[in-house]
């Protein structure tokens, strides 16, 4: 008797470690509250999206001091290139592929004369703009990746309510698309 | 039909312990790859894409989504110094430094992910530009229901809380080993 319930015993714990490795990696599966997930459903391809009231509820834990806005990507054949205007408070943006992690992040001060320019490509486009060479390069951070589909956060600092139209007048500025030089 | 007896015993014993585990391991605080600084907790490698699959995990069940690592980095607290978990009921000293940082927020979450809902329908927040401070740099401000002199910030509702430290554009997620920073600390004025 003594050794069936030891030997139940052992087996149960073997199960309970299988199930808990397999909840813990199938959570960012399956989950339903994923924020990626989230946004890569509801925005549309290649066009900030400013995620407003409603829209912020894509994101749990939203920081009430920040406006944000979203671009989807794909990097496809050409590359994505991603601008907006200057804004002279804090601002901080982020790439993310498809999973919800950062590829690349940067703030106004690690941006290439405090503007946001960006280039993102994969390897393959990497090789061609270096023969291309193309302006960009001098005014844009190029970041390569593996990952084909993703996203680019882009928070904007309220300062002061009476100040948030220079954030969304920013978010507003911000563009994505397609990087034609490359096509 | 003994063997059988035991084989769903062994399943369903299997199944409590391991949701169990899994389930408590996520809504820990202090879980694993956290930093953890009195009632603080951070998780520095978040951003990351050798993300450990706890954190990725915690991370989708909750819905946020993580800062870059130039962005900033973020601390929760959902106790406070002592032990207790942060109540809506009760009033609460927030004082002391942040680690280095060019803009810092603190906002009160509830477990859903949205904001506590306050009175008024104020925000329960402060940033780092808003509050006035000591002359060494520290500050002291009051969390609660009822409004006070003084840096305020207002709560409400009923319940659990949380509060989220975010430190922007700060050095500390730039050294990898991330050496305890300075965290203020949260102490319980009384309860209603």
């Amino acid at each position: 008797m003594v050794r069936l319930i030891t030997y139940l015993g052992l087996c149960s714990i073997v199960v309970a470690g299988i199930v808990h490795i397999a909840v813990i990696l199938l959570i960012p599966v399956l989950g339903e509250r994923d924020a990626a997930r989230q946004i890569i459903a509801k925005t549309p391809m290649l066009e900030f999206q400013r995620l407003d009231t409603a829209t912020k509820q894509l994101i749990s834990n939203a920081d009430p001091f920040f406006s944000m806005s979203v671009c989807r990507f794909n990097v496809g054949e050409n590359g994505v290139i991603v601008s907006a205007d200057r804004m002279p408070d804090f601002w901080s943006a982020s790439i993310y592929n498809e999973r919800g992690a950062v590829i690349y992040s940067l703030n106004d001060r690690t941006a290439i004369a405090n503007r946001l320019r960006l280039l993102i490509v994969n390897p393959i486009q990497m090789a061609a703009i270096r023969q291309l060479q193309p302006d960009e390069l001098e005014t844009s951070i190029v970041v390569e990746t593996q990952t084909q589909q993703g996203f680019i956060l882009v928070r904007s600092f309220i300062r002061d309510p009476s100040l948030a139209e220079r954030s969304i007048e920013f978010l507003q500025s911000a563009k994505c698309g397609e990087y034609e030089a490359l096509g | 039909m003994r063997i059988l007896l035991n084989f769903f015993i062994v399943l369903a014993i299997g199944l409590m312990l391991g949701g169990a585990s899994a389930y408590f391991s996520l809504r820990q605080a202090h879980g694993v790859g956290a930093i953890n600084v009195g009632p603080w907790s951070a998780w520095p490698f978040v951003g990351g894409v050798e993300i450990d699959p706890y954190t990725s995990a915690r991370g989708a069940a909750n819905g946020t989504l993580p800062l870059g690592a130039a962005e900033g980095l973020a601390f929760e607290a959902e106790r406070d110094q002592t032990g207790d978990i942060l109540d809506t009921k009760c009033a609460y000293t927030i004082s002391g430094k942040t680690p280095p940082t060019r803009v810092w927020t603190l906002a009160a979450y509830q477990n859903n992910g949205t904001a506590v809902e306050t009175v008024d329908g104020r925000s329960p927040s402060v940033h780092s530009g808003n509050i006035i401070r000591f002359d060494d740099g520290s500050f002291r401000l009051i969390a609660g229901n009822a409004p006070s002199s003084g840096n305020w910030m207002p709560l409400g509702g009923e319940g659990p809380f949380r509060l989220i430290l975010r430190l922007y554009d700060t050095p500390i997620t730039s050294n990898s080993g991330v050496i305890a920073p300075q965290m203020p600390r949260i102490e319980k004025l009384g309860c209603e």
